[in-house]
């Protein structure tokens, strides 16, 4: 309840600098609000598109909570879901069929948990700091992913995408006319499944445990390396699943742009996504919810008020600036 | 002259420290400042030092009344306190630490500031390395930089907290010399312990305090007994019955080498533990029982040696919140850390099991706690305690390793925690007591071991043993 | 031979942004305060660089405002650090995503295109001036941190705030300090990058390169001096993937993840030796 509180502040003030950022800038402050929280409501196609926009994000923001709970800092969702995706390619390119789905999963997924698992070894047994190693692994995947998606998976008709989902692959639109597909529900699935694994399984104990007292925990027969690399697999399946979906549920092209645009910057939303909801997946759902529906707006905002995407952008850095201040903390202390 | 005059402290969590103490401190003058653990004693000293403010009451220099916000201003007036643990920072040198009183410049450490602080130790009658770190230094040296830090700011009233805690009893002795010399400048010197023999050789004055009230003034020459009784009143002692002699082994140290970046801890360290044994390792603290432990517990890997445990060891730390309890946790989840294991359902928890089992621990522990979803932050020490004790003898361990066991515990809990040793002890299981509190460990004992400098230099049976032969072995002579 | 002497000039260039940012670092962790949104400061110094130096026609003036911005967000991170007692990580993580958003924003909402800007010939500086200026930061900060009682007090707080807090050193202080001036390095390093180094202004110009910074704060044990060795080491390897794309060794993707790459295998590599000061991210608060 209080961290709830702690969001919806941190919200506010967000949207208090932002209308000064805005006004400074030259736009509308109303028109900008008014575009990015009421238009998004106005048509029941934006309203799924917002929950388009959520998916990955629920997906990513649950890799960098999974961190959290064990106390580990998991910046690795960016380059995981650059890499799930690209086993999707790879899985339409060895299948013409439907196969290619359930293969995009088992690819992606595989790739994603490797490159989650190297910072994951790094950290268990040579002690290497998870933000800088994790970090590295994104911009190596980066080129990686760019490279291969504009070389042997490049699509001869449109070469600024990969060849594409074989059609009977694909998780279409459940609504004809909307972008909502049943990616949506695996994202909220993955996040129950979370929440219940932390909550009643042995292995969400540890982590729990460890993540706040690491030494305690030791000494209780939970081994840091365990816990690190439990933490990191969960995270890497599920930022494997959001870059499959990226592909196999994302219509119309049903492909990976070359220069990853819809997978770029899917890990930084995520965590903005986890801190906003206090690391608890239940929360991480919520507040991923929320920013599909700002970043929804935002394409309104883009139209209506004249505004550049990225105001989005800046809202949650300053969102997550005053999470970090702990305010209502300040307030008590009082 | 000093003088506290009707000093009350009630701290913010409720804790009625503090119930009218009045007390003079006189130049020239050496006051023993008498108590068990938990009297007030640090509080008052606290209070005169600046660190805390009194709730009621005044503090009065020749007469004229003083009011000290903090250290700074009560260092101005010329009291400086020692503390238990020492302030300084272990990372830097002592000539460093010494410069850090001048506060931040970009100025160098200076020549000037090396001069001075030699001549002082001179004149205390001895010599310190100044260029080393102080976390390489033995803690005797390190007390006596705090002595020399305390007089380069001027200190007319010296305030030594506990200052045997830590020592040998060689380095007993030579802090005693300081404590002299101290005197014969013509300052005050109060010394505070629990320990009555080493205040009686030194002190002018004897001031007993306990439970946060002054219960008179002595002249040391009224010897021991009358001050026991004035610090702890009547005693309700447990008898500890043992049953049965020590049989076969649980565990076997040998030739146990621990380094800590290139430094060695631990030296070739030989030790076992028998099933009906109460194994106590004492010695000084800081002499390698921290890497022992780890060593035992698996938080350090040894370069050398091995480790043999038969069975399942249970281990009570010397540092309950750090490393035996998950204090953001409810009560529930601390009471099965470590066996965890045992309430898992094919992977999933089964916490029906681990509530029953956390009731019947605040039960049969008398553990003082609303339930088993009170976190484990919102329990007393005393009960955070008998909590990890507890849960570790709940395990029904082959070897139980408890490590300063009763630190910081009053005492009716330390009398409990020492018959739960025993009982345990009795019921077959092997104990290994690192401690560095001599009675404690003679009380308890079996075995006695001597750990110096990272080797076991003294083991041998309990009775056999005297207190002279475990100091001096301590002390390393 | 002259083609190594062009390789060791494009090293010590290469080198000169992640210097900056983590000898900033090493003060702002020495006193006791772990900073990761060297990334988001880097972005922000590159941006604010080039505004200021665009419009005041002097490159030297968009220095200047760069560093001064990273002063004003340092004593931000500082005090959210320090007086809040607000957790630092997340607070790092904070200035990196609002780097990115502000820099992103910022170069449409100011020029009106997207991501990319070339930095006006007026507003450049120049490169050698600057290259110097870090190493020279460098040095002085070794000498403030070894042979000076600031660098004392600033040690101290790090390690043991407690103690040094008892001896009248004003921690909270000394640790605002170190952040605001820390920062201010990393965002020194971004306008190097925008002004001198890259002569443009992206959205994701720093590509790592904070990061990069936080990592060589590790390999150099917390010392400024051998942080000029990771550097240079780090700028060796991105001087080298721009010369092997040009002699078509290997595709240029491959050539741009060598520097990450060998970050990776640095930091698993030295790791162990590394000993960060003992009250590192801990907010002090007194008795």
């Amino acid at each position: 309840m209080r961290g709830f509180l702690d969001s919806l502040l941190s919200l506010a003030v967000a949207i208090a600098v932002g209308a000064v950022v805005a006004y400074i800038s030259g736009y509308n402050p109303l028109l900008v609000y008014y575009s990015m929280f009421v238009v998004p409501f106005t048509d029941v196609v934006y309203v799924t598109s917002a929950l388009a926009t959520a998916t990955p994000i629920i997906l990513t923001g649950l890799t960098f909570a999974l961190g959290l709970k064990a106390g580990l800092f998991n910046i690795g969702a960016e380059g995981q879901t650059y890499m799930g995706a690209l086993g999707a390619v790879i899985a339409s390119y060895l299948a013409a069929s439907a196969l290619a789905l359930p293969l995009s999963f088992v690819i992606g997924i595989s790739l994603a948990v490797a490159w989650a698992m190297v910072p994951a070894l790094l950290k268990a047994y040579r002690g290497v700091n998870e933000v800088v190693s994790t970090i590295m692994m994104n911009w190596i995947a980066y080129w990686l992913v760019i490279m291969e998606a504009s070389t042997t998976f490049s699509n001869p008709m449109q070469p600024s995408e990969t060849i594409k989902m074989p059609p009977s692959a694909r998780l279409t639109p459940l609504v004809p006319g909307t972008s909502l597909t049943a990616g949506f529900f695996v994202a909220v699935a993955a996040a129950l499944l979370v929440y219940w694994l932390l909550e009643r399984s042995v292995i969400g104990y540890e982590l729990t445990a460890a993540g706040l007292n690491p030494v305690a925990a030791r000494i209780a027969g939970i081994p840091q390396s365990r816990v690190v690399i439990y933490s990191f697999l969960l995270g890497g399946v599920t930022s494997g699943v959001a870059g499959v979906l990226q592909v196999a549920a994302m219509p119309p092209s049903y492909s990976l742009a070359t220069n990853l645009a819809n997978v770029y910057g899917l890990g930084l939303d995520g965590i903005t996504a986890a801190m906003l909801g206090r690391g608890n997946p239940l929360g991480t759902l919520l507040a991923a919810l929320f920013l599909g529906l700002m970043e929804e707006g935002a394409r309104h905002m883009q139209a209506l008020a004249m505004t550049p995407f990225e105001f989005v952008k800046v809202l949650q850095g300053i969102m997550i600036l005053v999470i970090a201040v702990r305010m209502l903390e300040l307030w008590r202390r009082r | 002259m000093i003088v506290l005059r009707e000093i009350h402290k009630v701290f913010p969590d409720g804790t009625y420290a503090l119930r009218g103490v009045t007390l003079e401190l006189k130049a020239g003058e050496v006051l023993g400042l008498l108590g068990e653990n938990g009297a007030g004693k640090t509080t008052l000293m606290k209070i005169l030092s600046g660190i805390y403010e009194p709730t009621r009451g005044a503090i009065e220099i020749d007469g004229r009344p003083v009011r000290f916000r903090s250290a700074r201003d009560a260092m101005r007036e010329g009291i400086a306190m020692v503390h238990q643990h020492l302030s300084l920072v272990e990372e830097l040198t002592p000539l460093e630490n010494i410069a850090l009183l001048e506060g931040p410049s970009l100025g160098g450490l200076g020549k000037l500031l090396r001069g001075k602080v030699e001549a002082i130790a001179r004149s205390l009658g001895f010599e310190v390395e100044w260029d080393r770190p102080v976390g390489e230094l033995p803690l005797g040296v390190r007390q006596r930089i705090e002595i020399v830090k305390a007089l380069y700011l001027g200190a007319r009233v010296l305030i030594l907290d506990e200052p045997t805690s830590l020592l040998s009893p060689p380095e007993v002795k030579s802090l005693l010399d300081i404590v002299k010399r101290l005197k014969a400048e013509g300052r005050a010197v109060v010394f505070i312990t629990h320990k009555i023999p080493e205040v009686l050789p030194v002190a002018d004055r004897i001031a007993v305090l306990r439970r946060g009230e002054k219960v008179g003034e002595y002249p040391p020459s009224v010897g021991p007994d009358v001050l026991v009784e004035a610090m702890v009143g009547k005693l309700k002692s447990w008898t500890l019955g043992r049953e049965g002699e020590p049989s076969d082994v649980v565990l076997s140290v040998e030739d146990l080498w621990v380094y800590d970046r290139g430094r060695p801890l631990l030296q070739g360290v030989n030790l076992s533990v028998r099933r009906r044994e109460v194994h106590a390792l004492v010695g000084v603290e800081g002499n390698g029982q921290e890497a022992l432990v780890d060593a035992l517990v698996g938080l350090r890997r040894p370069a050398r040696g091995s480790i043999r445990a038969g069975g399942l060891v249970a281990y009570i730390p010397d540092d309950r919140h750090g490393r035996a309890l998950v204090l953001d946790l409810p009560l529930v989840h601390n009471a099965v850390l470590g066996i965890h294991r045992r309430f898992s359902r094919a992977g999933l928890f089964d916490w029906a099991g681990a509530r029953r089992f956390a009731a019947k621990l605040i039960e049969e522990f008398s553990i003082v706690a609303p339930g088993p979803d009170a976190p484990a932050r919102s329990l007393s020490g005393g009960n955070q305690q008998k909590l990890v004790v507890g849960r570790e003898l709940s395990k029904r361990a082959d070897l139980l390793i408890a490590h300063q066991p009763t630190r910081g515990l009053d005492v009716a809990t330390t009398e409990y925690v020492h018959k739960l040793l025993v009982d345990v002890r009795n019921a077959g299981a092997g104990v290994l007591l690192v401690s560095s509190d001599l009675d404690e460990a003679l009380k308890l004992a079996d075995t006695v071991s001597v750990i110096y400098r990272g080797r076991v230099v003294l083991n041998k049976p309990a009775r056999e043993a005297t207190v002279e032969e475990i100091g001096r072995a301590m002390a390393g002579l | 031979m002259e083609a190594a002497l062009v390789l060791l000039t494009q090293t010590i260039h290469a080198a000169v942004p992640i210097l900056l940012a983590a000898v900033g670092e090493i003060l702002t962790e020495r006193s006791g305060v772990v900073n990761i949104g060297l990334e988001g400061l880097m972005l922000i110094g590159a941006f604010v660089g080039v505004l200021v130096g665009d419009v005041a026609g002097s490159g030297l003036i968009g220095v200047a405002a760069a560093w001064a911005v990273g002063l004003l967000l340092g004593l931000l991170h500082g005090a959210i650090a320090v007086y809040i007692r607000g957790d630092q990580l997340v607070a790092g993580v904070a200035m990196n995503l609002f780097g990115a958003g502000l820099v992103a924003y910022g170069i449409q909402a100011v020029w009106h295109v997207a991501g990319y800007r070339q930095t006006p010939s007026w507003a450049l500086v120049d490169i050698n001036a600057m290259t110097v200026l870090a190493f020279a930061v460098a040095g002085a900060m070794w000498y403030i941190l070894s042979r000076t009682r600031l660098g004392v007090a600033i040690r101290a707080s790090g390690e043991d705030p407690e103690a040094a807090y008892s001896v009248g050193i004003d921690v909270f202080k000394i640790r605002l300090f170190s952040t605001a001036v820390g920062a201010s390095l990393a965002s020194l390093g971004g306008a190097y990058l925008s002004l001198a180094y890259l002569s443009v202004v992206t959205k994701d110009i720093s590509a790592g390169r904070g990061f990069i910074a936080l990592a060589d704060v590790v390999f150099a044990n917390w010392n400024p001096l051998l942080a000029i060795a990771g550097a240079l080491v780090f700028g060796f390897f991105d001087a080298l993937s721009y010369w092997l794309q040009i002699f078509g060794v290997a595709r240029y993707e491959v050539t741009r993840m060598l520097p990450y790459i060998a970050t990776l295998l640095v930091v698993a590599g030295v790791i162990g030796r590394a000993k960060p000061p003992r009250a590192l991210g801990k907010p002090f608060r007194k008795e």
